[in-house]
């Protein structure tokens, strides 16, 4: 049987997308948040407490990017071979096939429909399994 | 009687729009905030600093306005986001015409953001 999807590590620098996200995820899907505003705090003892199943990570930020904060991740105890998943608003065919030649199982474009993101994270979970 | 799943999504809604009247209401400060950086161009394209901080600017304005439903300005700060992309790749901060018709872009965007959102 399938894992099921319930906690989910996000991360991302905008305050206004995280708000949004972080509603729309905890609220419309019922999971459990562990919020990040950087990829440096993302890599905090926290987020080993936390034990995400899922990490969902912002690709542009200062500092530490994205795929910097993932490749970081995977060198954590337990999260080598932790599930993925971008959020960007570059997704042209080459910048998607590089997000997943990183490990990433999916991409989900930017802006994101509120009302969607949870289905689509749900969707790109069981397609991995 | 609604059920479960509609009342999360009003649920969610009312929390976007109330988000979304933040948003609208960090714009002016937002707008200061470019234009510090534009100044800073302007007096030196060099400033790779300015050029860095423009770019969080409208990345950041493009990802939220376009998560509340504001796709014309998501859609103009992410053409300008782009835009400083190519000049810092291209390595052409110094390039006269390039970076003035950015610079005046950058302008006009601005002004349609204070006209459209601010000073109604």
């Amino acid at each position: 049987m399938a894992p099921v999807l319930t906690k989910i590590l996000y991360v991302e620098d905008d305050v206004d997308i995280q708000s949004v996200a972080k509603i729309a995820l905890e609220i419309v899907g019922g999971f459990t948040l562990h919020s990040c505003s950087s990829g440096k705090e993302a890599l905090g003892p926290e987020t080993i407490k936390f034990a995400p199943d899922l990490v969902l990570l912002d690709v542009m930020m200062p500092e530490m990017d994205g795929p910097t904060t993932l490749k970081n991740l995977r060198a954590m105890a337990g999260l080598e071979k932790i599930p993925v998943i971008f959020m960007t608003a570059k997704v042209q065919v080459s910048e998607v096939a590089y997000y997943k030649s990183l490990g990433a199982i999916g991409v989900i474009a930017k802006p994101f429909d509120p009302m969607q993101l949870a289905t689509q994270i749900r969707q790109l979970w069981t397609d991995n399994q | 009687m609604s059920t479960d799943a509609e009342q999360k999504a009003n649920e969610l809604e009312e929390a976007i729009r109330a988000l979304g009247v933040v948003f609208i209401g960090r714009i002016p400060s937002a707008l200061t905030s470019m234009d510090d950086e534009l100044v800073s161009i302007e007096k030196d394209p060099q400033n790779q600093t300015a050029w860095k901080t423009l770019h969080r600017h409208l990345h950041s304005m493009a990802g939220s306005a376009g998560t509340f439903g504001h796709d014309e300005l998501g859609d103009r700060a992410r053409e300008l986001e782009n835009r400083i992309n190519d000049i810092l790749k291209a390595g052409d901060v110094t390039s006269d015409p390039v970076r003035l018709a950015f610079i005046l872009d950058q302008r006009n965007f601005m002004a349609w953001i204070s006209k459209q959102y601010v000073d109604k």
